[in-house]
């Protein structure tokens, strides 16, 4: 069990690391000032784009590489200079990266090798980790990796992260590279195993459903920055920037191009007057707006006319969502399940329940905040 | 529809590379095409390759003469080739020749590369250019004939004046020429890029996972880089050991054989004895030293695998047996 903190990381890498055949590019530093704490038992989800830096985060917490400054803290002890393996961490990877040429159990077993520990040991942690990860791992131990399938190499590799007893898990796209089917159910085993051992875990995905799933909290980073940390509600309804608002959400928040004038919006000259809180809030002149797929009204009489490109039906949401475009953006709408086929659909925004970000830049003028739901 | 079970099933099998279903068969006209296709090659292994062997063979067999009716001597070479101490002295001569390339050009590059490995960028950059450079293997020969030259050679000088030896006779002692012969593989040898090619590619996360788990520099090359490279290494080693044991150029450039047949190889003996016109004998010699390296790559494959995961092999037979006992 363990707190940790990032303070004020930087990182950059060696640029003769980088070296392309016409030249070294200047890359700005994989971890830019970055600070992050991670409660004890609480799991945080770092999602992204690829090349954001956040695998260089899990390294750097892991000890694997060391920061150019900052500080990695430990239960408030520094263990920045600290080498990996004196860290009591565990690690999970995208590509397994078991041994190649050991069987499922000397994979469990390597570390208690290392470490010159007795054979019972070994054999009674291996047992314990089999009993822990359930039906038909004890089968999956004779076995050499290669000759395992994506999921069962992935058990294997939990199985040897859990066998010593970390004190945190760093998990690195762990389910990235199975197949859908496959990553669902793995997806479930490990959220199960997270609840059940209470670790602090950092857990790197570019998925942001995965993050949504797994995490207590959330942290987007963007260019070796984090842009914002929170519970998914506070990412949802009250995204720090255009990037968050964009990013969390799925099908994506609709950006649309909008004019506000005393106190009214206008969207391809059509005009609506602005709740209060919301005019109030706002500076005159150009805006982006964005709407949820569920902040529209749908056939409303107000409704500015939307052409539809198709609709897909989720029956398991018992929703469905429409697609057409509006004012050179692209919209989506979550509409109930039996909604007919149309060309097109007359919806108005929900102004109230909308962002505001400003025309330029990213910033947000106005976010609705988490919704009150008792 | 299949159920769950089945479609997993399907799925580990692709994911193994099994094919479930058999490739679809070629039509007679499809196989008509791929024989044209094939027949250039077959025609080139035919005649340069099956013929000059099998010819061999029978040669081998006859007096080999221009002149006169060719006769049936039966073993009468093979005796005579067998009874020759230039014979089992060329055997010798290339046994240690084979061995010492095989500890320096094959066993050195190995090591070489993964401690290469460790150096910075740019070291390792270097040192694969170096290993890259496209020698000529005779015009190099020539220049360390002159290098090792005892009168005016670059290494007398350095033996002499730098590190203040008495003078080495290099390429004239007997005890010493196949050192120096082997020499010039060591620095210029390409296995050493094909292992670190190797190297490079394996994944990064392997050495973190063992790192995090507390592997030392030396575990982490045992467990993870020598049995990724372990199908590369047999590879070369088949190829070190075909190669040595038929080395011919450098001993016929450098020293002709000398000092007092101390580097007369096997196949530089069996060119001397064509010089003779002695083309039986000649034929001979060759026969017994394709069966001497098919018997070392039959012995090899017998008991080495290539691939580290299949236990097809003796010992892989043997290790999977003994290892389901250990746990």
């Amino acid at each position: 069990m363990a707190r940790v903190d990032v303070e004020d990381v930087v990182k950059s890498y060696d640029t003769a690391d980088a070296v392309t055949i016409t030249g070294r590019p200047l890359r700005p530093p994989a971890l830019n000032h970055v600070t992050l704490s991670i409660e004890d038992g609480e799991t945080v989800c770092v999602v992204g784009p690829s090349g954001c830096g956040k695998s260089t985060l899990l390294k750097v917490v892991a000890g694997l590489e060391t920061p150019d400054s900052g500080r990695v803290l430990y239960d408030g002890e520094d263990v920045t200079g600290v080498r990996p393996q004196e860290r009591g961490v565990g690690m999970v990877f995208q590509d397994y990266a078991l041994y190649p040429s050991m069987r499922g159990k000397s994979n469990l077993a390597y570390y208690f090798q290392v470490h010159r520990r007795s054979d019972e040991e070994a054999k009674r942690r291996t047992r314990e980790v089999a009993e822990i990860m359930g039906v038909g791992f004890d089968s999956l131990l004779g076995r050499i990796p290669t000759s395992l399938s994506g999921g069962e190499q992935q058990r294997v590799a939990i199985g040897r992260c859990i066998v010593r007893d970390p004190s945190l898990f760093l998990m690195d796209e762990p389910i990235s590279n199975l197949d859908a089917k496959l990553r669902e159910s793995t997806r479930v085993e490990i959220k199960k195993l997270l609840r059940r051992f209470g670790i602090t875990t950092l857990y790197v995905t570019h998925d942001q459903q995965e993050a949504v799933f797994m995490g207590d909290r959330i942290a987007v980073m963007r260019d070796g920055r984090i842009v914002q940390v929170g519970t998914f509600d506070e990412l949802y309804y009250d995204p720090a920037n255009l990037y968050v608002a964009r990013f969390i959400g799925s099908p994506p928040m609709t950006i649309l191009p909008a004019r506000v004038e005393a106190r009214r919006v206008t969207v391809e000259g059509q005009g609506w007057d602005l709740p209060d809180d919301v005019a109030d809030m706002l500076p005159s002149g150009e805006v982006r707006v964005g709407v949820r797929p569920e902040g529209w009204a749908l056939d409303s009489a107000d409704g500015v006319r939307i052409p539809l490109r198709h609709v897909e039906r989720i029956p398991t949401e018992r929703a469905s969502f429409l697609y057409g475009e509006l004012a050179g953006a692209s919209v989506a709408i979550a509409a109930p399940l039996d909604y007919p086929e149309t060309e097109s659909v007359q919806a108005t925004p929900d102004w109230g329940r909308a962002c505001y970000f400003s025309a330029e830049g990213e910033d947000t003028l106005r976010a609705p905040g988490a919704l009150e739901l008792f | 529809m299949a159920s769950e079970s089945e479609v997993r099933a399907v799925q580990e099998s692709v994911a193994v590379g099994r094919t479930a279903v058999a490739a679809p068969r070629l039509s007679g006209r499809r196989r008509l095409e791929s024989w044209l296709f094939l027949l250039p090659a077959v025609l080139f292994q035919l005649n340069w390759g099956w013929y000059p062997l099998l010819a061999a063979f029978a040669i081998s067999l006859t007096n080999a003469q221009f002149r006169g009716p060719v006769q049936f001597i039966g073993l009468d070479s093979y005796v005579r080739m067998w009874d020759d101490p230039l014979v089992a002295q060329a055997f010798k001569v290339t046994a240690i020749y084979a061995g010492l390339s095989i500890v320096l050009t094959f066993l050195v590059p190995i090591i070489v590369a993964i401690l290469l490995m460790e150096m910075p960028r740019r070291a390792m950059r270097w040192m694969m250019i170096l290993w890259f450079l496209p020698l000529s293997s005779i015009a190099s020969t020539m220049l360390f004939r002159y290098l090792y030259n005892a009168q005016y050679g670059l290494f007398e000088w350095v033996a002499t004046q730098v590190l203040h030896l008495p003078p080495q006779p290099f390429l004239n002692s007997s005890t010493q020429v196949n050192f120096w012969l082997v020499f010039p593989g060591l620095l210029f040898f390409g296995p050493g890029l094909i292992y670190m090619a190797t190297l490079q590619g394996i994944p990064q996360s392997y050495y973190e996972a063992a790192e995090v788990e507390g592997a030392g520099f030396w575990r982490k090359i045992w467990t993870i880089s020598l049995p990724r490279m372990r199908p590369i290494i047999s590879m070369m080693l088949i190829f070190a050991l075909i190669d040595s044991s038929q080395s011919f150029e450098q001993q016929q450039i450098m020293t002709g054989g000398g000092p007092g047949g101390a580097s007369r190889t096997v196949v530089l003996y069996l060119y001397d004895l064509l010089q003779y016109l002695r083309y039986n004998d000649a034929t001979a010699l060759g026969v017994y030293l394709f069966l001497v390296v098919m018997a070392l790559v039959v012995i090899y494959r017998v008991f080495f695998t290539d691939d580290p995961d299949a236990p097809q092999g003796r010992l892989g037979k043997l290790r999977s047996r003994h290892g389901g006992g250990e746990s």
